[in-house]
């Protein structure tokens, strides 16, 4: 059975995306809502031309006194429906023409007991969803209501001689199929609303990524600025001879190279350096020593207001120890692992109490600023002890790639409320209409709808049971399938008197329990099997004997028919939307992830070159003013270094998600230590996952820390068909300070020593080589 | 060759490191500079002249400051009327340097390479063999639609392009210094017949190559 779907507004097969419409700049609000309530409109309205082939049927095997221009009628109702599922004419009018019908044919009806006044009148019973899906709001329930009384008056006017229990059962089964349809209708509207949503922010998040990467081309006009500039004149320098024999033309382009790149660099959002005791020492008069991991890497990690948040705190407490240690040197330490980054501030000063008064001083400049951007700040002092201020940020587990309300999820609680609506509905109007049509009788329907509220009692309870306890709910759902059917045909005497009243549909409960709250395929294929079994049995024994009823067993089949086949339909599109939003969900969380991550490398390859940028302005400046000489070997070394560094550093490709963090921190620790360090990224390489890359990352800092300073490191990635590869090359690495190989799944190493240089390869699997 | 100079042209936006390419042309006696431009545009100017000379190599900068890049195009027309190109770029952009590698350039070398390679380079080209610079080589073995290599010469490009030196490439694959030599200079034909520009015999024979057909 394939899911109904609409694409774009009109019926396809194909299946219907939610994101599509958010995509298309027309895109209406609730467009996905009405999709879905136009696609079970269709639904409704085929199975209005498929029930007219019923009613044919059952005309032609009622006997010879029903005249065969009803046909016509059928065919005519019929091609109404269909011109309204496909839009051709507007649904009101195909409602219309379906309940217009129902006069007609309760007009040439004869016999109360024939297959045909049966099929009429189930006709009506089910299409009494219709309106709630065909018209809005109170103009379908002023329709139901008009309708109603108007089709029962209509049939005692036309047949006074007929049993009072046929309009009596209509009417109570059409305001209660009225109410089930509403509240479905409203629960689906819900729903769909919901899977809109998600793929709402599925697009918003894609369109956020589309745009920071469009910001990162501007970057990258930046950075060919600078290779322009500022990083050929470094290099040119650094090269000596012709390039520098010229000084005028040297102090020239060095004076130009620097005025281009500051007006450039001043049309730029500016971004305060974060942590930047350079400031502070001058600010506060104190002597302020950073150590550990470098704030370029900090910018790296910590989200925007973290970041901000820590910056603010740690120079609260840099002005509070200049203000009351009494010292004149404050330490500031920050450090990062795998799970938390913790900023430690000391002072070897007067120290105090440890009172902290709420509302004042580090209360409110430290601590509450701290902890409302997530961060736990603790102070620990003693009077001549100093103040040890410890600011810690943990990082989140993992990327929340579910959201906690998935399209999913949803999409099961509204199949099970579903369930639970038809259930209670089918049982409290069947046992209304058994007790309004044989008041006083115990008649066999009773138990049919006593097995129905049982197990649904059952199946309710079984949310809590073990799998055993469920595997029984199930065979007795499958039991009782059958069972309801004989049972519920055994309330109208197996058709001997009277079919009219018969609850043909209260075996569709067993079958839409099993399926949509026990979640059992099994048992629901089993039950359906039984079920048809159970209506061959009972027809060809009714047969057998010669009962006028056969017939009409065939025709009570149809309403169980008809109900779980609509149910799968609908059921089939909610599913579809589910799987579709769930993606959507996915894609919006998993584009929010990128952002950001891209967003936090970005920010730190712009510290990065910011730093070194600086420092090559400054050296260029002394050059164009004369201050120092281009050919002197300094000067040429310097220029050599730094550019170097702006070279390597403008080339950090962004999207490195996991590795990229470990690269800045790996270029501000080469920096430090006085490293030439040389970074290739092949495109497209980066770690497995935040586990890979911080065991690669830890070697690439192992050997800048095992790499004398002065001498050079190579680190270049290299992706493969079937594995991505970490190469390390240095000179003058010593062996026995570098840190273990790292190891994983699939991964491999070596190293060894080639002459001076030594050669460190780590392969591991690259994400596109992974079995899906 | 050997009856008169090389004439050589310099298409170099950035006039510190002009200076310096033109100073080393000029101080190699096997060498004639011919013209120095800041853009392509410039040297196709002067070409247009009724009595212009051509020359045997173009020494070219693939990026222009305040200007478009140069146009892989332009490249592939000089390459088709017979011109050598060299290209002498900071390989900031990997994109464009390998499209330009697709065009069938006598190779790559690098700003920050030493001024005996790029003579070397030079000579090199107007060999008609390739060069390939450690940094053109990165951004070679950097591409995962690099063309099929054998595996040693698959090993050779990626041991150079890390920063091994030639002498290290050959020790680790066990090989003398100009077998690796050589496994980088197929590593460099069949990246640049990667174009799948086969119009011409020896166009041909590179896809063959690359192929894996011929050696």
């Amino acid at each position: 059975m394939t899911s109904p779907a609409i694409a774009g507004g009109r019926w396809s097969p194909l299946g219907l995306d939610p994101t599509d419409s958010v995509d298309d700049v027309n895109y209406r609000p609730g467009w996905l809502a009405s999709a879905l309530i136009q696609s079970i409109r269709q639904a409704l309205l085929i199975g209005g031309v498929a029930w007219q082939v019923v009613v044919a049927g059952a005309l032609l095997v009622s006997g010879g006194r029903i005249p065969r221009s009803v046909l016509l009628i059928c065919l005519l109702v019929a091609v109404l429906a269909l011109a309204g599922s496909f839009d051709v004419l507007p649904g009101w009018v195909a409602l219309l023409a379906v309940y217009s019908s129902l006069y007609a044919y309760y007009y040439v009806a004869v016999e109360l007991n024939s297959p045909f006044l049966f099929a009429v009148l189930w006709l009506q019973n089910l299409w009494w969803v219709l309106p709630a899906f065909v018209l809005r709001g109170w103009a379908s329930i002023a329709t139901s209501a008009v309708l109603l009384p108007a089709l029962c008056l209509a049939e005692l006017w036309m047949h006074p001689g007929w049993a009072a229990d046929v309009p009596r059962s209509a009417t109570v089964t059409g305001v209660g199929m009225t109410i089930a349809s509403l509240i479905a209708r409203r629960s689906l509207v819900r729903y769909a609303t919901f899977v809109e949503k998600s793929a709402a922010d599925a697009v918003r998040a894609r369109h956020r990524l589309a745009a920071l990467r469009k910001a990162a081309l501007e970057s990258a006009e930046d950075r060919r600025i600078l290779h322009d500039t500022v990083i050929n004149t470094l290099g040119s320098v650094a090269a000596g001879r012709g390039a520098v024999s010229a000084r005028d033309l040297v102090r020239e382009r060095c004076r130009s190279d620097v005025a281009r790149v500051e007006s450039r660099w001043a049309q730029r959002p500016t971004h305060a350096p974060v942590l930047n005791v350079d400031k502070w020492s001058v600010r506060y008069g104190v002597q302020v020593h950073y150590s550990g991991t470098p704030p370029e890497v900090l910018v790296t990690v910590l989200p925007e207001a973290a970041l901000q948040a820590l910056d603010g705190a740690v120079g609260e407490l840099v002005q509070n120890a200049a203000k009351h240690s009494g010292m004149t040197d404050v330490g500031v330490d920050a450090h990062v692992d795998e799970k938390q980054v913790t900023v430690t501030v000391h002072d070897g000063g007067v120290g105090f109490d440890g009172n902290i008064e709420p509302g004042r001083g580090l209360a409110t400049s430290v601590l509450a600023r701290a902890r409302d951007a997530g961060i736990d700040a603790s102070i620990m002092t003693a009077p001549g002890q100093g103040v040890d201020a410890r600011l810690r940020w943990q990082r989140p587990e993992h990327a929340e790639l579910d959201p906690p309300e998935t399209a999913t999820s949803l999409a099961d609680a509204v199949e099970e409320r579903l369930g639970w609506v038809w259930t209670a509905a089918v049982t409290a109007v069947g046992v209304l209409i058994e007790s309004a049509n044989h008041p006083g009788r115990l008649t066999l329907a009773y138990p049919a709808l006593a097995l129905v509220a049982v197990g649904a009692g059952l199946a309710w309870s079984a949310r809590l049971w073990p799998g055993w306890a469920r595997a029984l709910v199930v065979v007795y759902l499958v039991l009782a399938a059958p069972a309801c059917f004989v049972l519920a045909f055994g309330g109208v005497d197996f058709g001997q008197s009277s079919v009219i009243p018969w609850q043909a549909i209260a075996v569709t409960p067993t079958l839409i329990l099993l399926r949509s709250n026990l979640h059992s395929r099994a048992g629901f294929w089993w039950a359906a099997a039984a079920v048809t079994t159970a209506v061959v049995v009972t027809t060809v024994v009714l047969q057998y004997h010669a009962q006028p009823a056969a017939p009409v067993v065939v025709v009570g089949a149809m309403p169980p028919l008809f109900v779980v086949t609509f149910w799968y339909v609908v059921i089939g599109v909610v599913r579809s939307l589910a799987d579709r939003g769930q993606e959507a969900a996915r894609a919006a969380t998993q584009a929010r992830a990128e952002s950001e991550a891209e967003m936090a490398i970005a920010r730190g390859r712009r510290e990065l070159i910011d730093g070194g940028l600086a420092k090559a302005l400054e050296l260029l400046r002394s050059i164009a003013d004369g201050s120092r000489d281009p050919h002197a070997s300094r000067v040429q070394q310097e220029c050599s270094a730094h550019e170097s560094y702006l070279r390597h550093t403008t080339l950090l490709d962004a999207r490195m998600l996991w590795l990229g963090p470990w690269v800045i921190r790996a270029f501000a620790e080469a920096r430090a230590r006085g490293i030439q360090l040389v970074f290739r990224g092949g495109e497209g390489v980066d770690a497995e996952s935040a586990d890979s890359a911080a065991a690669l990352g830890a070697l690439v800092l192992g050997a800048i820390a095992a790499t004398p300073p002065g001498k050079s490191l190579s680190v270049s990635l290299y992706g493969g068909p079937k594995t991505d590869q970490l190469i390390i090359v240095g000179d003058g690495v010593r062996e026995a300070d570098l840190s273990h190989l790292p190891t994983g799944d699939g991964w491999s190493h070596g190293m060894q020593r080639l002459s001076e240089q030594i050669l460190i390869e780590v392969a591991w699997p690259c994400v596109d080589a992974h079995p899906q | 060759m050997e009856d008169r100079r090389a004439l050589l042209v310099v298409v170099e936006d950035h006039v510190l490191q002009r200076r310096r390419t033109v100073e080393l042309i000029e101080q190699d006696p096997r060498l004639q500079l011919l013209s120095a431009h800041e853009t392509l545009d410039d040297f196709f100017a002067t070409q247009r002249q009724p009595d212009a000379d051509r020359p045997d190599l173009v020494l070219l900068d693939l990026m222009v400051d305040r200007g478009p890049s140069v146009d892989p195009q332009a490249v592939a027309r000089m390459v088709d009327e017979g011109i050598l190109v060299l290209v002498f770029s900071a390989m900031a952009s990997a994109p464009l340097l390998r499209a330009v590698l697709h065009t069938g350039v006598a190779g790559v070398v690098g700003k920050r390479d030493s001024e005996e390679d790029l003579l070397v380079a030079i000579h090199t080209a107007l060999r008609h063999a390739t060069w390939m610079s450690p940094e053109a080589a990165e951004i070679i073995a950097g591409d995962r639609a690099r063309p099929r290599f054998s595996g040693q010469e698959e090993r050779a490009l990626i041991l150079y392009a890390s920063g091994l030196t030639l002498d290290a490439v050959a020790a680790e694959l066990g090989v003398a210094r100009e077998t690796a030599k050589t496994y980088l200079e197929r590593v460099k034909a069949k990246y640049a017949a990667s174009g799948r520009i086969a119009r011409t015999k020896t166009e041909l024979r590179s896809e063959a190559a690359r192929d894996q057909l011929i050696d």
